[in-house]
């Protein structure tokens, strides 16, 4: 079913919605989820809780791109999981070496500036991201966004993984500078 | 933990940037070619080889077989040495009419017959026989040779049915041909022939049509027997049925006449002339008619090297004949290799 129509479903408050929904959505959904998680049954629960957010979501929300709109739900759901399973340990999974990358790219000394919103700070991002190079974007929105290990997006684009590793270090050390130069970074 | 906010502010990105990644992870499941010069240059090496063995492999094979023929002297009377049609750059066929009959049909005693040998007209009296030979010369000078063998055949009476010219390269090329001469002439022209290149293989084939040449010619006589008596019946027949069943029958005989008459005149015109299937190649060197060793040694090196400098030369031509074939099986090759490549690491 097309996404206006599943759209249309929810709105309708029609409960066809979570079932086409999904039907279309649930290996994409499953395939972040598991990039955060690495748990079946952990996923499961998440994907079970994405439908609910994504019923209790719209209305009032009307998305224009009801993949990326769930695929977002799904991942901020995901996190919110991985924090509360990882409260008590913390082991070397995708999220925390990619939590560690992004730590060492604001660095020790430095902090946000506590006036930021997390909106302003997406619009930042969302320049920054704008002014990169569009394989440089992709690597770094599959390694951030999607939690892909550095192996997979090596291969995905056929680089090695030094190159990608590096390829992703240079885009962190962008990503400081302009924040720095924004003021988003003290 | 101060990444966490950046991790969730990453989460609201535009949507563009996570559809573009998440389409780049889409095709994750086509090969994505990467150009690598060392897997091109393999490939590209393996092509070159397997085109220099092709083109090797007959020289190889052609020098075993020399050396095969060459032990057994240079005339082999059992041998089928006739190498069949060629194709090659240039094909010129001609067809001449041919001439009046000559009758070669000596009634005499019956005489034995040697395949093998020549000057055994006498043998063949009293025989319909229809004589093919096959014979394989080479020579240094291919349009001198095809000179002289055109005036022989115009001395002796007879007529080229059939021939061709494959070019090789320049210096390299073969002739055949098929050659009807006057059966009488046959013997004189064979002989003055051998004496123009080098004969390197003859054959003959000798087929005896001696009884169904009797037979044709019994039934003949019969049959125009039935068409006297037939014709007194016609003349005596009083009433237009009587006359309608005899003209009926008289028909028939006479198409059967014409029918036997015309195998009669092919017999005839078969007989009368005999058919060489002659095959020039022209050479450097001539291979000798009963080498020494050492001269076996000489000539298998010296044409070794001929054969090996036209190969090269074969090669080339080949491929840059085939150079596109070559480009496209490399690009299939590589892609092939990409593909197992990846394959066998996302197994892993």
């Amino acid at each position: 079913m097309e996404d206006n129509k599943i759209v249309q479903l929810y709105l309708d408050r029609d409960e066809n919605a979570i079932a086409e929904t999904k039907a279309k959505y649930e290996n994409y959904c499953f395939s972040i989820s598991y990039s955060v998680l690495h748990d079946q049954q952990d996923c499961e629960e998440t994907l079970n809780d994405t439908y609910l957010a994504v019923w209790n979501a719209i209305p009032p929300h009307h998305p224009l791109n009801l993949a990326t709109f769930i695929g977002k739900i799904c991942r901020n759901l995901s996190l919110n999981k991985w924090r509360y399973l990882s409260a008590e340990k913390r082991g070397g999974d995708r999220v925390t070496l990619s939590f560690d990358e992004l730590e060492g790219c604001i660095g020790e000394d430095r902090r946000f500036r506590e006036s930021l919103e997390e909106k302003a700070l997406t619009e930042t991002i969302n320049e920054f991201l704008a002014g990169l190079k569009e394989n440089e974007r992709n690597v770094f929105v599959c390694r951030y966004w999607y939690f892909d290990p550095v192996e997979d997006i090596a291969k995905r684009f056929s680089y090695s993984s030094s190159k990608t590793k590096m390829m992703l270090k240079r885009t962190r050390d962008k990503l400081r500078d302009y924040l720095i130069k924004e003021g988003v970074i003290l | 933990m101060k990444a966490e906010k950046l991790i969730r502010a990453i989460n609201d990105i535009d949507d563009k940037y996570i559809e573009e990644a998440h389409a780049e992870k889409r095709r994750f499941s086509l090969p994505k070619i990467s150009f690598s010069w060392n897997t091109f240059g393999k490939l590209a090496a393996a092509a070159c080889a397997l085109l220099l063995v092709i083109n090797l492999f007959p020289v190889l094979f052609h020098s075993f077989n020399r050396k095969g023929s060459s032990a057994g002297g240079s005339y082999m009377a059992s041998d089928s040495a006739y190498p069949g049609s060629y194709n090659g750059s240039y094909y010129a066929q001609e067809a001449m009419e041919a001439p009046a009959e000559a009758e070669y049909y000596v009634s005499d005693e019956e005489a034995k017959v040697d395949a093998a040998s020549q000057g055994n007209a006498n043998a063949r009296q009293g025989k319909k026989l229809i004589l093919t030979s096959y014979m394989t010369m080479e020579t240094q000078n291919m349009d001198e040779l095809l000179e002289k063998i055109s005036s022989l055949i115009a001395k002796y009476g007879g007529y080229v049915q059939r021939s061709s010219i494959y070019n090789k390269t320049s210096d390299r090329r073969t002739y055949d041909s098929s050659i009807r001469i006057p059966a009488a002439n046959y013997e004189a022209f064979l002989a003055e022939l051998k004496g123009e290149g080098n004969a390197l293989s003859y054959s003959e084939e000798v087929k005896d049509i001696t009884d169904s040449y009797a037979d044709i010619e019994a039934r003949l006589s019969s049959l125009r027997a039935q068409e006297a008596k037939v014709m007194e019946f016609y003349d005596k027949a009083e009433d237009l049925q009587d006359l309608i069943t005899v003209e009926s029958r008289l028909s028939d005989i006479r198409y059967q006449i014409e029918a036997y008459e015309a195998q009669i005149k092919n017999y005839d015109l078969l007989v009368s002339y005999s058919t060489l299937n002659l095959t020039v190649n022209e050479t450097k060197v001539y291979t000798p008619v009963s080498p020494s060793f050492l001269q076996r040694l000489g000539s298998s090196f010296s044409e070794g090297f001929s054969d090996f400098c036209d190969s090269i030369g074969d090669f080339i031509v080949d491929f840059v004949y085939n150079i596109w074939t070559i480009l496209f099986l490399i690009l299939l090759g590589f892609v092939g290799y990409r593909l197992y490549k990846r394959f066998r690491s996302r197994k892993k």
